[in-house]
């Protein structure tokens, strides 16, 4: 098929609502060969009415819709897989290094601390918001959803999920906080700051991976 | 064409045999390969078949592999050894589910 009717078929599959890449490259296949059988069995047919005819074996407009939904969720998965992969690395050698480092560094210095500890939570929300700014404009010419979603996702986590209720539920007014809580609370703030930092990366590593053909 | 709700349940073993049958496929391969296989009888909409490829492919039972073909990207899906493991099973139980029906379906005379 000619590069023209494949350029299309992908149209098309935008104004259906299809914008991810990996959506598209399987549906572009799909409806290139639906539309290629169709041709071959019936010469006299044309372009649009073979596309159309494929549209409607799909399921139209309700069977497109369902399926994006699906593929939505899958993204949702992948990010979170990946984010939640991070993690876990931070558990194995040899990061383990690392986080048992962060919380005897926290460990031995939050008793030492002067100053209002509030500073500190200030410091690791400025940290966040200014990686994911960074990210949301280095990422913003990137067609590639994954590393977009991932930023969004893990901003979104970081915040509404782990920072918001332990620093405005647990610490926030309270003299006397419980050491170990807070060691696990800043270790995993610092190891976060690092997550936000590497998982669009990693996913546009991913992504090229995948995707030769597009990088 | 058979009743639709009796395929649910069904299309991810349907999937994984002609996997374990045919080695690696892309999607509309596999939906003509069941239509011609079952003479237009199991009629799968694509709807229903990519997000069932989907999962099995996130569950692991399936590998990818991504080339390309007259100017376009073509996904095609193999068995992981996992995969192959999961036909093996699916297929034993559907034949003893099989087995169920047909003694309710046509009860052999006492």
């Amino acid at each position: 098929m000619k590069g023209e009717k494949i350029r299309a078929i992908r149209s098309y599959l935008c104004q259906q609502g299809v914008r991810y890449y990996d959506v598209q490259a399987e549906l572009i296949d799909h409806f290139a060969t639906a539309v290629e059988k169709e041709e071959k069995e019936n010469p006299d047919i044309s372009f649009k009415i073979a596309l159309l005819k494929a549209h409607r074996s799909f399921g139209g407009r309700e069977g497109f819709r369902k399926y994006i939904l699906q593929a939505n969720k899958n993204v949702q998965k992948k990010t979170n897989r990946l984010v939640f992969l991070t993690f876990l690395q931070f558990l194995k050698w040899p990061y383990m290094v690392a986080t048992i480092s962060i919380a005897a560094f926290w460990y031995f210095t939050i008793p030492a601390i002067t100053f209002d500890i509030d500073f500190l939570f200030v410091a690791y929300f400025i940290a966040f918001l200014a990686i994911g700014l960074f990210n949301y404009v280095s990422l913003r010419n990137i067609s590639w959803y994954l590393p977009r979603r991932a930023n969004i996702a893990l901003g979104s986590f970081f915040y509404f999920v782990f920072y918001l209720p332990l620093y405005i539920g647990v610490f926030k007014g309270t003299e006397s906080w419980n050491p170990i809580l807070m060691t696990i609370f800043l270790t995993s703030l610092s190891i976060g700051v690092y997550a936000f930092w590497v998982v669009p990366k990693k996913l546009i590593v991913e992504t090229e991976k995948m995707y030769p053909q597009i990088a | 064409m058979l009743n639709k709700s009796l395929l649910k349940g069904t299309l991810n073993t349907l999937v994984l045999k002609l996997l374990a049958d045919n080695g690696q496929m892309y999607g509309y391969e596999i939906i003509q390969k069941i239509k011609l296989a079952t003479a237009d009888q199991l009629q799968i909409t694509e709807g229903a078949l990519y997000p069932a490829l989907h999962k099995l492919e996130e569950e692991g039972l399936l590998t990818v592999e991504r080339r390309e073909v007259s100017g376009r990207i073509r996904k095609y899906y193999a068995l992981s050894a996992k995969g192959k493991k999961a036909n093996t099973n699916q297929l034993e139980q559907m034949q003893e589910f099989l087995n169920s029906i047909q003694t309710i379906i046509q009860p052999k005379a006492i």
